[in-house]
């Protein structure tokens, strides 16, 4: 009796119910999703778990193609597992515009919070260790600076091999919106560093030109290797 | 009521090319799993396929939900009276009823769907699903913001967008019958259940108690994401394989000039499948890199009406005829409205 109540909808639910607690358990979804957008998660899980209730009260009969559609279904489970831990790196670099300035919510404006004081501070040639945000959000502060960032390291840039950068993703929704902000910076020949190595670069940053783009360049870096600080570390949410 | 198990399933003629392009999608994704795991472009994929996905996927839920609720409380009758009895209000009414039906682009598809069973005619089921994105507030909000709070670009967004709608709404009742734009699905009398074997009573019964019809609804949404959950998989498999593959910088290479740059970037609102609320901050992170906003707000204004997802969640609701026809209007409605703001220089 209580067979004749499995059906393919309701298998499909019961894994997809089971992503999502895996997704919720340690917050694994904002390897995908910025945090804000957890509760739709919750959501997802919610409308799995009633509607596994109502199949389960209300067996719907067979139909056509219940195999291919359920396995369809069934598919982005795959995926979420072999993505793992991993995030966006640098190959998702190659195929994105670096953005200099992020305009987003009330830091539109790249001189938004410009205190001009701040700018001609005596204090300039000291090193500030800020974040990539604040950097690109606030540029016009630091123009000319000595800055310390955090971020992964690309040892080089699609059509340029002699540049490499130091980047992070900006997270609006979900991945699939992700843009790289980042800093340029001249390929460094005697070091020993790979892709998505997370490093600390320090030095003065200026404005250049590349392909007719606006980029944030470093100058004569200092470059460390450190711990990538958390999972997703490589995601700036906003 | 009685139950009806020989219903058509919604593809009551779903082809064998249909079947094996399926088949051969789940291989392919199968055998590239299960070949390419350790490689970085594997990996990105995976990502960015597992992250629209989970984006879309709780909105898709919603709205066969929400499908399965009008399925069973809203009568024909009751839905008629929604809408004006003539054709142009009923369009004009529907292009708005999104900001009563807040729901996004991956959400409407089945909502729209269980509105056609239910006799909405198909000018007004057309305006709703290319309208009801747009003047979602939600979607309206988030434009805001991405914008500055640029009530102009906002306000611009929304009535382009509806403008547009109530067009190939208007169009569509004009050009196409539902006969020719609908698939058989819609033409069911009585319970207007669509679904692949279905064995349910359904909840118009007067006689039902409201748990067991609750229940009902539940369950009829349940098989309707079942039944068309599918298409939004595929799509997103293509856009993230999209995301992975091609790289942006070659739109930017191709956005030369004001009429280019409103192609390019209509072909990447098509090829991106973001979600209608997330749409805008893309579109505005184009800003500091020259893109006009004509071109900007074709992104914009294109998104929630037409993308590969979307074209694929089509497929369980229109014809192939009705689909090339909504996508060449649209596509060439946008065009056209944007090269127009442009010549005027309105933007």
């Amino acid at each position: 009796m209580a067979v004749k109540r499995i059906s393919g909808p309701l298998v499909v639910m019961v894994f997809w119910i089971g992503a999502l607690a895996w997704l919720v358990h340690d917050d694994q979804y904002q390897l995908f999703l910025a945090p804000r957008f957890g509760f739709l998660i919750y959501i997802s899980l919610g409308a799995c778990a009633v509607f596994c209730i109502s199949l389960l009260a209300e067996p719907p009969g067979s139909g056509k193609d219940q195999l291919i559609k359920g396995m369809i279904l069934l598919l982005p489970i795959v995926f979420m597992g072999a993505a793992g831990d991993n995030t966006l790196g640098s190959f998702a670099l190659s195929k994105r515009p670096v953005a200099t300035m992020v305009q987003k919510g009330s830091d539109t404006s790249p001189a938004q919070g410009l205190d001009v004081k701040t700018a001609r501070d005596p204090d300039k040639d000291k090193t500030q260790e800020i974040s990539i945000a604040r950097l690109v959000r606030n540029w016009d502060r630091y123009n000319g600076r000595q800055i310390r960032v955090e971020g992964l390291f690309s040892k080089t840039i699609e059509g340029h091999d002699h540049l490499a950068a130091v980047f992070r993703y900006f997270i609006t929704c979900c991945v699939a919106d992700a843009m790289p902000v980042g800093v340029f910076l001249v390929s460094p020949a005697d070091i020993d560093l790979a892709d998505n190595d997370w490093v600390r670069i320090t030095g003065r940053v200026i404005m250049k030109q590349l392909d007719g783009y606006d980029i944030i360049f470093m100058e004569t870096p200092e470059i460390e290797k450190t711990e990538q600080p958390a999972k997703n570390a490589a995601y700036i949410y906003d | 009521m009685a139950a009806k198990p020989s219903l058509p399933p919604a593809r009551s003629k779903i082809s064998d090319t249909g079947r094996y392009l399926q088949m051969f999608f789940l291989a392919a994704a199968i055998l590239m799993a299960a070949f390419h795991v350790r490689s970085d472009v594997f990996i990105t994929f995976s990502v960015i396929f597992s992250a629209i996905v989970l984006e879309a996927f709780p909105f898709m839920l919603i709205g066969t939900l929400l499908g399965g609720f009008v399925e069973v409380f809203l009568s024909r009758d009751q839905l008629l009276r929604i809408l004006p009895k003539e054709k142009k209000q009923a369009v004009a009414v529907a292009a708005f009823m999104g900001i009563i039906f807040p729901v996004c682009e991956c959400a409407i598809v089945p909502v729209v769907r269980k509105f056609i069973q239910k006799g909405m005619p198909l000018g007004s089921a057309v305006a709703f699903l290319l309208g009801g994105p747009i003047v979602n507030p939600l979607v309206f909000s988030s434009t805001l913001v991405a914008y500055s709070f640029a009530w102009d670009v906002a306000f611009l967004r929304v009535f382009i967008g509806v403008v547009i709608a109530m067009s190939i709404g208007l169009l569509t009742d004009a050009c196409l019958s539902k006969k020719q734009a609908l698939l058989p699905f819609s033409e069911q009398t009585g319970c207007g259940c669509g679904h692949a074997g279905c064995t349910h009573t359904h909840g118009i019964d007067p006689h039902r108690s409201l748990g067991k019809k609750i229940m009902a609804a539940l369950s009829h949404g349940a098989v309707d994401f079942y039944d068309i959950g599918r298409f939004l998989i595929i799509g997103a498999f293509i856009a993230a394989a999209l995301q992975t593959l091609v790289p942006r910088q070659a739109f930017m290479a191709i956005a030369q000039g004001p009429f280019a740059a409103i192609t390019a970037m209509m072909a990447l609102a098509v090829a991106l499948n973001l979600c209608s609320e997330a749409d805008a901050f893309i579109a505005a992170s184009f800003q500091p890199m020259g893109m006009p906003l004509s071109a900007q707000m074709a992104f914009m204004v294109l998104g929630p009406m037409l993308d590969i997802k979307l074209i694929l969640m089509y497929l369980a609701v229109f014809t192939r005829r009705m689909i090339f026809f909504l996508a060449f209007q649209v596509c060439l409605s946008v065009f056209l409205a944007m090269a127009f703001l442009e010549m005027a220089q309105w933007l």
